[in-house]
């Protein structure tokens, strides 16, 4: 599994790259959507993005909205982690795009579960 | 009773143990925070429907534990900035936890960490609605929300 994960955090990549890297991934990494746009023009098509709400330049919500407006992507699978944790706050979020939706505190096994959920492997 | 004192608890418990698998708790005995040169503090600000921020100071030696834990490298291995970038994460997590809490809508700042001064003990501004003290490994943190 080639994945894609985009964090203003470097500790959050960093912790999903270790959680994604354990069930055998690959990772790269973008620091907000803008640079995750560009990052996914020039990496070999990945099978996951995983990418933050609130970031500089360009947040994920928006990062999402770009993504689904591409025909190219409209089927890569795309899970918000955030602390964005209101029902209002996810709604926006699958109705813009995303196929799951991670709230930060979150533990190995939630990653894990949802990358089932989106038959990763 | 604080204001959301269970919350501001059951969530910073949550986030130690779910990101760094240590057991955090309140401190019995505060006995105050001691020299602020020993400290970083990471701010979020909270606008919206309620405005004002929460504050997380923890001492060097925790934000370089969690840090190590984070970065898989040995304790006091670390450099200032993996403490920084630790402690940006958990002041993102716990903000953005609290604010949920808070009346909606609200909008969530960018965290900042920076060494801790006077400044950051009593914010310019805003009112203290609570604060609590944590304590990992003998480590303390302080967590506390602010109203404008």
């Amino acid at each position: 599994m080639r994945a894609l994960v985009i964090d203003d955090s470097k500790a959050m990549r960093i912790i999903l790259k270790q959680i994604l890297q354990s069930v055998g991934g690959t990772v790269e990494e973008a620091g907000n959507g803008k640079e995750g746009l560009e990052k996914l023009k020039t990496m070999e098509k990945p099978d996951l993005v995983l990418v933050d709400w609130n970031m500089p330049e360009m947040n994920g919500l928006d990062f999402v909205r770009a993504v689904r407006s591409n025909p190219t992507y409209r089927q890569l699978p795309l899970m918000m982690v955030t602390t964005e944790t209101e029902s209002s706050q996810m709604g926006k979020a699958l109705a813009a795009g995303a196929n799951e939706y991670v709230m930060k505190p979150f533990t190995k096994d939630v990653i894990q579960e949802k990358l089932k959920i989106l038959g990763i492997k | 009773m604080q204001f959301l004192e269970k919350e501001i608890l059951e969530i910073t418990e949550t986030t130690w143990a779910s990101m760094l698998g240590l057991n955090i708790g309140p401190r019995e005995f505060s006995g105050g925070m001691g020299p602020i040169e020993e400290y970083l503090t990471g701010k979020i600000e909270i606008t919206g429907a309620w405005t004002g921020a929460v504050l997380l100071h923890g001492s060097r030696e925790l934000a370089a534990a969690a840090a190590a834990i984070i970065f898989s490298h040995e304790f006091g291995c670390g450099t200032e900035q993996d403490s920084l970038d630790a402690m940006y994460e958990l002041t993102n997590i716990i903000g953005g936890n609290i604010k949920s809490l808070l009346p909606e809508p609200c909008q969530l700042s960018l965290p900042s960490v920076e060494a801790t001064t006077e400044n950051h003990l009593q914010p310019l501004g805003l009112e203290r609605m609570s604060e609590l003290v944590f304590d990992c490994q003998a480590q303390p943190l302080f967590v506390s929300v602010w109203k404008k």
